[in-house]
């Protein structure tokens, strides 16, 4: 039960070393550095502006990510479900090495492969143009000259379209001018659909206007696309270019696909660059003159005197480790073992710890993982749970969050084990329902079924909510005994429990038969709040101050009424599991015993389960969560702390090991 | 005459149950959907985290389901037969109004705070748990009234 212990540290080295101190410091990852604030403008004291440095490498770093999403566009990867639970890849320091020099070359390729990609999409919309242009072009093929052509030096041409559907005779019929008059010239349908036709006209120059006229009034419209070519020749040009964009779309593709072995690489780079650029950023945090540097930072006790060995033995510097002063703002890292290391992220997800606090993972641990277990409530859920957690535990070896959350899932797992069988609930009543295939098992529960007795489990609930209730309270009467304020511990908190202790004589005289407890647990009762009365208002200078403060505070009961009732959730949830999962049985089953019934039970069985274990998991790990937030560490836990985050290689993909370099 | 009356009633109370509880958590589920559909199209990473916002408001539905179960397992629909009078008829009913209302109304007060979760995720991922509490603080009520709702039709067949 703990928070790590932090120390000062300050390293004063020669400016020649800086990077490789920053190096060592980073591969140690233990150092949370402070930024160096030069408020008292002290001169010849400067920082480093390392931006455009960091500014390169995340544009790189985009450029390395985008590529990757190329990759797995032209090349996917195959991947499992499971994958994602799986560790980085350990790389040694040879490989890291031979990759690092490469560096430079990997992130020239991921540049290459995007423009390979520009050129492969740019090659497509050609591609497209292409063909819509030559399918437009398709309906003037018959046509022999060029749809700009207009005639010869004694003759003009007319191409165009007009609406609706034409044969010969009739635009013949419509060029004459009068019923009588026939107009010499060469008529030719080049197309005629239903909404439009094309057409070819040749006439004598002479009587280029009388056409023009009859062609204005029957809605003569130059062809869309004018071209200086015959179409047909046009078309098959199309073809041929198409034909060739085809084709190196096909080349540059099977180039990209032939570059599926630079995944690995890439995946580095991108490693590499985010080492590099946490290393420039933690640079900037660094004071330095003209021939020196200075780091300051936290560092954990335990690690300060290594650390500083190790620096000593490798470069020349001042190494001084102190105890943090008062108004020093230390960050906080927890130390925890099993249970409760696995819930760490849970309260620091709420908030970290405030220098005043105490680590509150070791007491949550108990409650959250009965908490949970009550909540899901069903045997059969907690047997999957832990069994799939413990798998993925043993055999993709997760680390960091992920190994956490499955070691938390798999207790929170067993503790369901146990809740469901002593509510003997194992996936809801299913193994009443087995009794359809012949043998009547039936797993009676250990204690009580809640459905049966929902009362009884209410009253659990609350009982427990209370239990966790009054050790919330009594953390923070620890906390305030601790730190002296023996008083305060005793009138803030003693007094609420001589007042919880008598409205438990009051309630539990209703049940066993002790005489007059009733009558001893309002004195108890009265005692605790005339302490409270008396003493709440002590802060107040005044005397009505005192007295308001007094009565104020035994308001405060109510809150500790609506706490305890927020701990009925545990009931209603515990509840919810095993009814619904009966009801899944119960609809599974209705098909009887027949062939179609026995594979509708098993499809029933499975896809209700499936849907009420997730729904319920869920729903047990919210509200277990804020019981602990709202309803626990409201009596103790202050928060304010600032994460412990120390510059580290944090890498997503490789694991590297200790003595690797990165300059 | 009456003693139909009671059944009827009591098939009433399970429908209002199933339904508004389910039309609640329809609504939610759809409004936080809806918001995380946006997010997901920029990056489809946080999928997950949004995922549990999305599932919060759903869980009234299924406050009103069992709800509604218990009544049709009370009064004989489900398992074994058994007579209703007219008065337990009506205590069904009155006893689904609770989580039927309560749920309904819950749910989608619950989706609205789990929309604004949902623009805090897209921000600051790391924050999500914050979003998740303060839609929880909703879903007690919802609790509440199914807890109230269930009591009462576990205990009406003894009127």
């Amino acid at each position: 039960m703990a928070k790590v212990s932090m120390k000062h540290i300050e390293i004063i080295a020669l400016l020649t070393d800086g990077k490789s101190v920053v190096e060592l410091l980073q591969r140690r990852g233990i150092v949370d550095l402070t930024q160096y604030e030069n408020t008292e403008q002290q001169k010849g004291i400067d920082t480093f502006d390392t931006s455009q440095s960091i500014q390169l490498f995340e544009r790189n770093s985009t450029t390395v990510q985008q590529s990757l999403a190329i990759l797995d566009e032209y090349a996917p990867e195959k991947k499992s479900l499971l994958t994602s639970f799986e560790p980085r890849t350990p790389i040694s320091t040879q490989e890291f090495e031979e990759l690092a020099e490469k560096a430079d070359q990997i992130i020239h390729n991921a540049y290459e492969l995007q423009r390979i990609h520009q050129k492969i999409s740019e090659n497509r919309a050609n591609l497209k143009a292409r063909i819509q242009y030559a399918e437009s072009l398709e309906s003037w093929r018959t046509l022999e000259v060029a749809t700009k052509f207009k005639g010869t030096a004694l003759t003009t041409a007319f191409i165009g379209t007009l609406p609706g559907e034409w044969d010969r005779e009739q635009l013949l019929e419509s060029l004459k001018p009068d019923p009588n008059t026939d107009i010499p010239a060469e008529v030719e349908i080049v197309f005629s659909f239903r909404e439009q036709s094309g057409i070819f006209i040749l006439c004598h120059q002479d009587y280029k206007q009388l056409c023009t006229q009859a062609l204005r009034k029957i809605g003569f419209a130059q062809p869309l696309i004018l071209t200086d070519k015959p179409p047909s020749d046009l078309i098959e040009e199309y073809r041929r270019t198409a034909d060739e964009l085809e084709k190196e779309i096909k080349r540059l593709t099977s180039h990209i696909q032939n570059r599926a072995d630079m995944r690995r690489q890439l995946l580095f780079a991108l490693d590499y660059l985010s080492m590099r650029a946490d290393k420039y950023r933690a640079l900037q945090d660094i004071a330095i003159t003209r021939q020196t540097m200075i780091i300051k930072g936290y560092i954990p006790a335990e690690s300060a005197d290594p650390l500083a060995q190790e620096l000593n033995e490798k470069y020349i510097l001042n190494v001084t480790v102190t105890e943090p002063d008062e108004e020093d703002d230390p960050p906080v890292a927890f130390k925890n073992s099993m249970p409760a290391a696995a819930l760490e992220d849970i309260t620091s997800s709420y908030n970290m710890p405030s220098k005043t606090d105490v680590d509150p993972n070791p007491v949550m641990s108990f409650f959250y993982y009965l908490f949970f277990g009550l909540m899901l409530s069903d045997a059969g859920y907690g047997v999957l749970m832990a069994l799939a957690c413990g798998l993925i535990l043993k055999f993709k070896k997760p680390e960091g969050n992920m190994k956490r959350n499955m070691q938390k899932f798999m207790l929170c797992g067993l503790s369901t084990v146990f809740w469901g069988s002593l509510f003997g609930s194992w996936f809801g009543s299913f193994v009443l329902k087995v009794g359809l295939f012949g043998q009547e098992i039936s797993l009676s529960p250990l204690w009580f079924d809640p459905v049966a007795d929902p009362m009884k489990l209410l009253i659990l609930s609350f009982v427990l909510g209370f239990v966790q209730i009054v050790v919330g309270l009594g953390v923070k009467f620890y906390m305030l005994w601790s730190n002296g304020d023996r008083l305060g511990a005793i009138f803030d908190i003693g007094f609420w429990w001589v007042v919880f202790a008598g409205i438990v004589m009051v309630l539990a005289s209703s049940m066993v038969s002790v005489p007059s407890l009733d009558t001893v647990g309002v004195v108890v009762a009265v005692t605790g709040a005339a302490g409270l009365l008396l003493t709440q208002g002590r802060s107040s200078p005044s005397i009505p101050g005192k007295i308001l403060g007094g009565l104020g505070s035994l308001y405060g009961i109510t809150g500790y009424f609506s706490d305890i009732l927020s701990y009925c959730r545990l009931m209603a949830l515990g509840l919810v599991t095993g009814i619904i999962g009966t009801v899944v049985n119960t609809i599974g089953s209705m098909g009887g015993k027949g062939i179609t019934g026995i594979p509708l039970f098993i499809i029933v069985f499975i896809a209700g389960h499936a849907i009420n274990l997730s729904i319920n998991a869920l729903g047990a790990y919210v509200h277990c969560n804020r019981l602990q937030y709202v309803e626990f560490f409201s009596k103790f836990y202050e928060g304010g702390g600032r994460l412990y985050s120390p510059l580290k290689v944090n890498t997503k993909h490789y694991k590297f090991k200790e003595e690797n370099t990165n300059v | 005459m009456f003693n139909q009356m009671g059944i009827l009633l009591a098939i009433a109370g399970a429908v209002l149950a199933a339904l508004l509880a389910c039309i609640g958590s329809a609504k939610g589920v759809g409004m936080v959907s809806e918001a995380s559909a946006a997010v997901v199209i920029e990056d489809p990473s946080k999928f997950a985290k949004l995922l549990i916002l999305q599932l919060l408001p759903g869980t009234q539905g299924l406050y009103g389901f069992v709800v509604a179960v218990m009544i049709l397992n009370g009064i004989g629909i489900l398992g074994t037969a058994q007579d209703v009078s007219f008065t337990q008829g009506v205590g069904y009913l009155v006893a689904s109004l609770p989580v039927a209302i309560g749920g309904w109304i819950s749910a989608v007060a619950q989706a609205r705070v789990a929309v604004t979760g949902v623009s805090i995720v897209s921000k600051s991922p790391n924050q999500s748990s914050k979003a998740i509490i303060s839609a929880t603080l909703v879903e007690f009520y919802a609790l509440l009234s199914f807890i109230i709702s269930f009591l009462m039709v576990m205990n009406i067949n003894k009127i």
